[in-house]
């Protein structure tokens, strides 16, 4: 079961502790021990992938906030009135993703995912990148639906921004 | 009224089905008639692709591999509660299941395939494969070099394979049930490759000459054959039928080697 997923989990830790090896390969011995303890909780085989990624996000946040002030946290989310006011201010412009070559937007995305504060950077990795649903990804970071769906949308605009100026500096941006 | 920023906050993300209440209708219906909005949709969709598309997949290393694995193995040894025991048992049942599962994708139906649980000979090899690194032993991509070294330490030949696209690293020797074999390392694919000769482990390899056997241990798959009275073993991070492919250079090679 690890084996199969040691690959994702080590790509996501990698990016969660922004592409500091040691930090990762600390962090996934840490979720393989956590999850070989804690096998016995897992009933549904199936949902062997999701479990992992839950025990690795939440070992992560763990680690985080031990780092930082909980009330620092709590004021980085979005309220419902804010949220859609953030949503209603988004400025649609020629996006560097049609324009890029894919590993070049590797390379930039890798910075920029690095540079994100580490609840939104976790939720890009999450839905953006493995695929998991807002539902899924609210229950392995354990906050609400609409909390995932306001950091994803903070992360995605910040992605944006951050992918926005290299892309244009170097002539890859082609204005729509 | 439905303002655009409600609208999106109702569209997006797009959780699946959900109950079309009036408001929702009322969203819909917004957006089929804004530009602004659609183009947001338009964005987001494809900001994920292109993430999802762009973000490099780098594997897990040989190394961080190895050392999860002996981490994992550390408390499987130092748990000996029996709570803790069967829980780990699960695991390493759950583990197994897995991996047979894992080598049926991979093809490996192809050859006959069993997890034998540990301890066991099988389980040794790749316990020492995975300290391989600190043994002493003679490092040296000369594979004459290395023959000789190890004929100068073992009762018996040792014919050093080659096997496309692998770097010879060395060789050393190795302790198995109290009977002295010998290890030679290679990298492949910038993964670790060895290969083993011992005498013949009794009931833990096939008993017809050269049939080769995959096993899994710890997230390495082993190829074990037997031939003159030896078994022969290849352990590495490789799929298994990348292995099985080696371990058949190895036994031409071998049989070359005897018909000479």
């Amino acid at each position: 079961m690890l084996t199969e997923h040691l690959d994702a989990l080590f790509r996501t830790a990698l990016r969660l502790c922004r592409g500091h090896e040691a930090d990762a390969e600390d962090l996934l011995q840490d979720t393989a021990l956590r999850a070989f303890n804690s096998y016995g909780q897992l009933r549904e085989p199936a949902a062997a992938r999701s479990w992992l990624f839950t025990i690795l996000s939440r070992t992560h946040l763990n680690r985080v906030r031990t780092r930082r002030r909980q009330a620092e946290m709590v004021s980085t989310d979005l309220d419902e009135p804010a949220f859609e006011a953030a949503l209603a201010e988004w400025a649609p412009v020629p996006s560097p993703a049609d324009n890029v070559e894919t590993w070049q937007l590797g390379e930039q995305l890798t910075q920029a995912l690095d540079g994100l504060p580490p609840e939104l950077r976790g939720v890009v990795l999450l839905v953006d990148v493995e695929g998991f649903t807002q539902r899924e990804v609210a229950g392995m970071v354990g906050v609400p639906e609409g909390t995932v769906a306001s950091r994803l949308f903070r992360a995605r605009r910040q992605l944006r921004n951050a992918l926005e100026a290299p892309a244009r500096d170097s002539r890859l941006w082609r204005h729509q | 009224m439905m303002t655009c920023g409600r609208a999106r906050r109702l569209l997006w993300p797009d959780g699946g089905p959900r109950e079309a209440t009036a408001e929702i209708v009322a969203a819909r219906e917004h957006a089929s008639r804004c530009p602004l909005c659609q183009r947001f949709l338009q964005d987001m969709r494809r900001l994920s692709d292109r993430i999802h598309e762009a973000m490099p997949r780098p594997e897990a290393p040989v190394e961080v591999r190895d050392r999860l694995f002996k981490a994992i193995a550390r408390a499987r040894t130092d748990g000996t509660a029996g709570d803790t025991i069967r829980r780990h048992r699960r695991w390493v049942a759950g583990l197994a299941a897995a991996l047979l599962a894992g080598g049926t994708w991979l093809g490996l139906s192809l050859v006959p395939e069993r997890v034998i649980p540990s301890p066991d000979p099988l389980g040794a090899i790749v316990e020492d494969h995975l300290r391989s690194q600190r043994n002493a032993g003679l490092a040296s991509s000369d594979s004459l070099e290395v023959a000789r070294w190890l004929a100068d330490r073992l009762p018996f030949a040792v014919e050093i394979p080659i096997f496309p696209d692998a770097q010879l690293k060395g060789a050393r020797l190795l302790l198995v049930n109290r009977q002295s074999g010998a290890v030679v390392d290679y990298v492949i694919a910038g993964r670790s490759l060895s290969y083993y000769v011992l005498p013949a482990i009794e009931g833990e390899v096939s008993t017809a000459a050269r049939e080769i056997r995959v096993a899994s241990r710890a997230g390495y798959r082993i190829a074990a054959w037997e031939d003159g009275g030896l078994t022969h073993a290849l352990v590495a991070g490789l799929p298994g039928p990348k292995l099985v492919e080696l371990a058949h250079y190895c036994i031409t090679q071998m049989t070359a080697a005897v018909a000479v």
